[in-house]
């Protein structure tokens, strides 16, 4: 059993624009790269242009301004089906009128392979997507998880320079899902394909990318990997967007450039929270909190609050403590550790300054 | 509980009701009738017989009217699915300029009477053609016979090919042409090995509509068949000509057979076959990419067709008004004086009788609609079998039915206008059918569940619910009930007496006297009120916002 050798190559999008005809801009001025043989997220809510810069590279859409590189070649000219990609489709797109196997054959057979090639191919990829048996059904005799699994398939077949996924997982139901996209990144690894997936679950984009492009109206918002994204989120749309976040307007008081730390008032307590340089004394600010990095205690803690609304989840308790005049959300992990505070109770609240990001509040 | 219960209970005495009225209505008008054709060609004063069949088959050439009626319909079929799918292509896969407008020509042939296109062949092509005689002064009465007809018959079939092809080439989810793309297939490998296999059950679907239709087709052999015999003239030749009922009888049973048989293989075969899956998913956008030659054909295609529908019905228009066709084209008045002369009478009848036929057929056809979609009961299948035998069985074959059925007690109808009334409800009835069950498809029954539980009876649940969802399929249902009417030849040709006379056989009259002008004249009359009527249609159904939906 041969297995599949792939030459994969990056994908660069330099300023990349797709206005429509009706004059909206999807996609506008969009820049990044894909290493070769990494896997990128498009993130995003609906009509961010996600799906369409996807598009784009396929060629499936042509753009209005900017070049586009798969390879060392430049491909923002050249029709989808000189592009050398492969695409798995959000519907998944398989033939209804070709069994699994001619639907696997179908790219083989335009490229005049011989019966044996074409055989040989299908049957390693069938194998290799666990397909095996199932290569003489039609496509509306198979489960929404082996459709999908034709349709990677068909793409990986021809050894794609790149593959496109667009939402792949949206149409499965969510323990499916979940073991869908470990598999898809350990054969992504494995045969090590640069992939670029689109998504709006932001746990699909976590779990999957070497590196997230974080998309909003039809521009990039942040890249980086998913640790940086939800660490230290570049703008306030990527951290309400990304995870939940408690926003705290103040003002910068003084700056240690040379330890990159900022003076902040936060709840009333003057903090020492990490900075980067771009921040001056006087800049209106966010103190951004994820609501996992509260602690909530008996005793007294930084600030005082009163429990407004306490959710019991299992794994987790969700509460809205109100202090002074914000609310804040706090999820505790740890319910076991502490207590479970009940609504209308009086909290000590604890964070340590390390896990305050600051963002700029407008502009 | 109990409570509930007993709502049901009168729900159903209204169910009850409606259903045994259509059955009524469909044993009475639609079995009866063909009853009365098949027994009189084999039953005679009190026993049966085979007289009438062995006459039949005694006469030389017998079955030539029956060979040349399927080879119309074959050739018909196939060209104007052909012309259909690639009008279909055209619009929804070209970038093309003014489709609004080539789609609007396209469609023109549905609101005409069908044997208008054969007149504008004449006009054109006939011994004193403006093309034939004028042009190239060939005097040759080669348009009558076969190639007229086909060329009549494709340009009247096609908009229905196109309609259907059009929504489901639109309905096709683009992301399958897509795929291939990148898989490596260039746009016209696309086309040949993911589209047009794709399409298969459509053009299948569209060849026996056109095949049907052909068969059925009264007007244009009329006009422009020449020699050229086929079934549905020869039906009317033996009423008109010998009145020879039996024969006509035999012939119609033989008339039958195809489009009975074209009927079964559209409705059960092909009609469950279909790949396409409505995505919700916009299509018809822009692509980037197009084969040059597949959008360049179906350009011309679509340009030389149009070309063609303007010269047509263009021709019609300036016919009205030349003095002699062919001979002297002074502008003149004389054909719209004489009609005037003889009275507008036919013209009058035709819109009063379409108006007061059109709400009843979409009426019965949104009551019969929703017994089919809601009510499940047993004897169904009767209602479905009429319903579907009014539209499979040739317009000739009504009208001798009819006239067959009505002329003696118990039901003396002949020479009135409620036959031609009831003709017109129970031959538009599918249309009005087909709007509904489209429309009440697409509502949740749990509405009307929720109308029942808070009290509503039927007619109230109906009234309230039902009908306000579903006012745009009534509407479209009463305007191409309207357009039917008007534009009806086959069967009301039998049925019209010397009190109700009706526009269309009043200008298949002026054609065989050979007063081509007079006729151009009249048909100018009923294409301007066909165009108003849809126009006034279309802005009446956009303030309901709405849109009206296009019927075949």
């Amino acid at each position: 059993m041969t297995t599949l050798t792939l030459q994969s190559v990056g994908v660069r999008l330099d300023h990349v624009t797709k206005r429509f005809s009706g004059g909206v801009v999807a996609v506008n001025d969009v820049s990044f790269s894909v290493p070769a043989g990494q896997l990128v997220t498009l993130l995003g809510p609906s009509g961010c242009g996600k799906t369409t810069t996807l598009r784009l590279i396929a060629g499936l859409e042509q753009a209005n301004g900017g070049t586009l590189c798969i390879g060392e070649r430049d491909v923002t000219n050249l029709p989808p089906h000189e592009r050398g990609i492969g695409m798995v489709f959000q519907s998944y797109a398989l033939f209804p009128h070709l069994s699994v196997f001619e639907n696997i054959a179908y790219g083989l057979r335009l490229q005049k392979h011989t019966h044996a090639e074409i055989r040989a191919s299908v049957e390693m990829v069938l194998h290799l997507m666990n397909l095996v048996g199932l290569d003489q059904r039609m496509p509306n005799q198979l489960s929404g998880g082996q459709q999908q699994r034709v349709a990677l398939a068909r793409a990986l077949v021809l050894k794609p320079r790149a593959l496109l996924l667009d939402e792949p997982l949206s149409n499965l139901d969510a323990k499916l899902r979940v073991q869908m996209r470990t598999e898809i990144r350990r054969l992504q690894r494995r045969l090590g394909i640069t992939a670029v997936y689109v998504t709006h679950d932001q746990s699909e984009a976590m779990s999957l990318s070497d590196l997230v492009v974080v998309m909003n109206q039809g521009r990039v918002e942040q890249i980086g990997a998913p640790i940086q994204i939800y660490g230290t989120p570049a703008s306030v749309f990527v951290a309400d967007f990304i995870g939940r976040a408690n926003f705290i307007e103040t003002t910068i008081v003084a700056v240690d450039a040379e330890r990159n730390r900022a003076s902040v008032s936060v709840l009333g307590w003057t903090l020492n929270v990490p900075c980067s340089s771009e921040f001056r004394a006087g800049d209106e600010v966010y103190a951004v909190l994820r609501p996992e990095v509260i602690r909530l205690r008996d005793e007294e803690g930084l600030a005082r609050g009163e429990v407004r609304q306490a959710i019991y989840l299992g794994s987790f308790v969700e509460y809205e403590i109100e202090v002074g005049s914000q609310t804040l959300v706090v999820l505790d992990y740890e319910p076991w550790a502490s207590r479970i505070f009940s609504e209308g109770s009086q909290v000590g609240i604890l964070f340590r300054e390390e896990n305050v990001h600051l963002l700029r509040s407008k502009g | 509980m109990p409570q509930l219960f007993s709502r049901w209970r009168r729900v159903d005495l209204w169910l009850i009701g409606a259903v045994g009225l259509g059955i009524l209505f469909v044993l009475l008008f639609i079995i009866y009738p063909l009853f009365q054709v098949i027994s009189i060609s084999v039953y005679d004063e009190g026993h049966l017989t085979l007289k009438p069949w062995q006459e039949m088959l005694a006469l030389r050439n017998w079955w030539v009217p029956l060979w040349n009626t399927i080879l119309l319909a074959t050739i018909v079929g196939i060209t104007s699915t052909l012309t259909g799918f690639i009008f279909a292509y055209a619009m929804q896969r070209v970038a093309l300029p003014f489709k609004g407008l080539f789609r609007a020509l396209a469609i023109l042939p549905i609101i005409t009477p069908p044997f208008l296109l054969a007149l504008a062949a004449i006009l054109l092509f006939g011994r004193n053609g403006l093309i034939t005689a004028g042009l190239f002064g060939v005097r040759t009465s080669a348009i009558f016979g076969l190639p007229g007809l086909v060329l009549t018959q494709t340009l009247s079939e096609m908009p229905v090919a196109f309609l259907v092809l059009a929504g489901m080439l639109g309905s096709l989810d683009t992301s399958l042409e897509e795929a291939s793309a990148t898989m490596g297939a260039t746009p016209r490998q696309t086309f040949f090995r993911v589209i047009w296999p794709l399409m298969r059950p459509g053009l299948a679907n569209s060849f026996l509509l056109a095949f049907i239709s052909s068969v059925a087709d009264f007007g244009n052999p009329m006009v422009i068949g020449g020699d050229y015999s086929v079934l549905s003239t020869a039906i009317y030749m033996r009423i008109t000509g010998l009145y020879d009922p039996p024969g006509a009888a035999v012939l119609s049973v033989v008339l039958l057979v195809p489009s009975l048989i074209a009927f079964y293989l559209q409705s059960q075969w092909v009609g469950k076959r279909s790949y396409v899956t409505i995505t919700g998913k916009s299509s018809g956008r822009s692509r980037p990419w197009n084969d040059k030659l597949i959008s360049s054909g179906a350009t011309f295609v679509v340009i030389l067709w149009a070309m063609t529908t303007i010269l047509l019905y263009g021709s019609i228009l300036v016919g009205s008004f030349a003095n002699v066709w062919g001979v002297d084209y002074t502008l003149t008045l004389r054909h719209y004086l004489f009609i005037e002369n003889l009275g507008f009478e036919p013209y009058i009848n035709s819109l009063i009788l379409a108006v007061v036929s059109a709400p009843l057929t979409a009426l019965i056809g949104l009551l019969m609609a929703y017994i089919f979609v809601r009510r499940p009961f047993p004897g169904r299948w009767l209602l479905e079998f009429g319903a579907m035998l009014s539209f499979a069985v040739p317009g000739t074959i009504i009208g001798v039915g009819y006239i067959l059925a009505f002329n003696a007690p118990p039901l003396v109808l002949t020479g009135t206008a409620t036959i031609i009334i009831i003709s017109f409800i129970f031959r538009n009835m599918p249309v009005g059918i087909r709007a509904g069950i489209a429309a009440l498809s697409q509502i949740d029954p749990s509405l009307e569940e929720a109308s029942a539980v808070m009290g509503a009876r039927l007619p109230t649940t109906l009234r309230r619910v039902v009908v306000p969802l579903i006012i745009p399929a009534i509407f479209s249902g009463l305007v191409f009930s309207f357009v039917r009417a008007i534009t009806a030849i086959s069967a009301v040709i039998f049925l019209v007496s010397p009190r109700w006379k009706l526009v269309t056989p009043a200008i298949l009259a002026e054609i065989n006297q050979g007063r081509f002008g007079v006729a151009a004249a009249y048909s100018t009359i009923v294409v301007v009120t066909m165009i108003t009527a849809i126009l006034i249609a279309y802005r009446v159904s956009r303030q309901m916002g709405t849109t009206l939906e296009l019927q075949a």
